[in-house]
């Protein structure tokens, strides 16, 4: 069966971007409800333009490498009648979603990872110009990796990558305080916008949790959901936040801090190598905090929160 | 074929709404900088960062936009505005790469890729003496280390 010719979703959705930011900003202002600061929402901007142009640039390379493991599938549904029917696209959403999933919670739990994904939560702010804060890094710290079990399954590339910018548009309107909760039968299978709030908070209690992309199942699935709670409201960003919105330090401080550690004077290899795959805050004499460390810390002056939703008992 | 946006049209839709949503942010006001009214919110804002620690005093510089709190165990805190938030540092040996004392403001060089520099505008006193004598030594720390 010949390859259809897919839309470039992600293009096509920057005006529905745009046009839900100016929307969000009026109901904001005349209601409440939502917070833009400006230099904060140029810096968010910036960095959506930054990280669609990386995608226009590699974009061949990324698929020629791709269609390359694909080659080694011992099926190539592509090539099959039933190779593009609609229901293999809503196979490779949820496996795609899947493979979303461990690949974000990585990004949260290996700091090379997290050095590229760090772009994304580095805003104070939570709208929707935060969700077009993307990094600029992915392709650099091999994000890509993560698709490649699903082209060897035997997944087009080109239905992977579409799959994919469908997950990234869905995950666009979450990034809202403006709706409190959806119906419950929704908030039950689908991430919403009080799940991701969740995910961007950083009280100890939100720390590393609601991975997921479309499908909140997962978070259930493997242990990581945490509810939102009305009597601790997020507060976003970083546990270390940016003192500044230059967009060169934004995409690359997290790496150049990396780099400088894994670099410095005295260390064993074992502890450069703590310093590029151990999580978030490690420190090699222990000088800083993980996200463990903080949620340990909150419960020993919280004793009474012990075993509550991501917190230790 | 599929459905595209022309690269020029696409490039004028983002020009168009990120400046449009700019100029519109500005209009309305969500410029404004955020400002601390009493050393109590400086006090409250650090603490949001680091419970445990104990703060003995604190100095809001004269534009309310920062503030440095002396702390228990020698270290500094420093709150300092980002836009409308604020973001929150706790100074010892090592964190400073240089100081810079002007009759009005205070400039710290951090040693910190995030946030490399944080200015307050604090007129000479006593407070502000015994505070920049402390982040002295703690450039010169860093110096010597």
């Amino acid at each position: 069966m010949p390859t259809p010719d897919l839309p470039p979703i992600v293009q096509l959705a920057v005006p529905f971007f745009m046009g839900s930011i100016g929307l969000e900003l009026a109901v904001g202002y005349l209601k409440g409800g939502a917070r833009y600061e400006t230099r904060d929402t140029l810096t968010s901007l910036l960095m959506g333009v930054g990280n669609l142009t990386i995608g226009i640039l590699v974009a061949g390379a990324i698929y020629g490498f791709l269609a390359f493991m694909h080659q080694f599938a011992p099926v190539q549904f592509g090539t099959f009648s039933w190779g593009w029917a609609p229901w293999l696209f809503v196979l490779c959403f949820v496996l795609d979603d899947l493979r979303y999933y461990w690949y974000h919670r990585l990004a949260h739990e290996i700091r090379w990872f997290w050095a590229s994904h760090v772009n994304h939560h580095s805003s104070q702010h939570y709208n929707l110009s935060t969700a077009l804060r993307q990094t600029w890094s992915y392709e650099l710290t091999l994000g890509f990796l993560f698709r490649v079990p699903l082209v060897l399954i035997g997944f087009d590339p080109i239905m992977v990558a579409f799959v994919g910018g469908i997950n990234l548009i869905y995950q666009f309107w979450i990034h809202t305080e403006l709706i409190d909760r959806m119906p419950p039968w929704f908030e039950a299978v689908l991430n919403t916008p009080s799940h991701h709030r969740v995910h961007h908070a950083v009280n100890a209690r939100y720390l590393d949790s609601n991975y997921a992309g479309t499908l909140i199942i997962w978070d259930k699935l493997f242990g990581t959901f945490v509810p939102e709670r009305a009597d601790d409201r997020p507060r976003y960003g970083l546990t270390h936040q940016l003192g500044t919105f230059n967009v060169m330090r934004v995409a690359f401080h997290e790496l150049i801090a990396l780099v400088r550690d894994a670099s410095g004077p005295g260390l064993s290899p074992r502890q450069r190598l703590g310093y590029v795959f151990g999580p978030p805050g490690w420190s090699h004499d222990g000088s800083r905090q993980t996200a463990s460390d903080l949620k340990a810390a909150f419960v020993e002056r919280h004793p009474d929160q012990a075993g509550l939703p991501g917190l230790r008992a | 074929m599929a459905v595209s946006i022309p690269l020029p049209i696409l490039l004028g839709l983002i020009v168009g709404g990120l400046g449009g949503t700019l100029a519109a942010l500005h209009a309305i006001g969500w410029s404004q900088p955020a400002t601390l009214d009493s050393p109590d919110a400086a006090r409250a804002r650090y603490a949001l960062d680091h419970p445990e620690d104990t703060v003995i005093d604190v100095i809001v510089a004269d534009d309310r936009k920062a503030a440095l709190l002396s702390l228990e165990g020698g270290h500094i805190g420093l709150v300092h505005g980002l836009g409308d938030r604020f973001v929150v540092r706790r100074l010892g040996p090592g964190s400073l790469s240089a100081l810079r004392v002007d009759p009005a403001v205070v400039t710290l060089q951090l040693d910190d890729i995030g946030f490399p520099r944080a200015t307050l505008r604090l007129a000479e006193s006593a407070t502000r003496q015994a505070h920049v004598d402390r982040l002295t030594a703690f450039v010169s720390t860093a110096l010597a280390s």
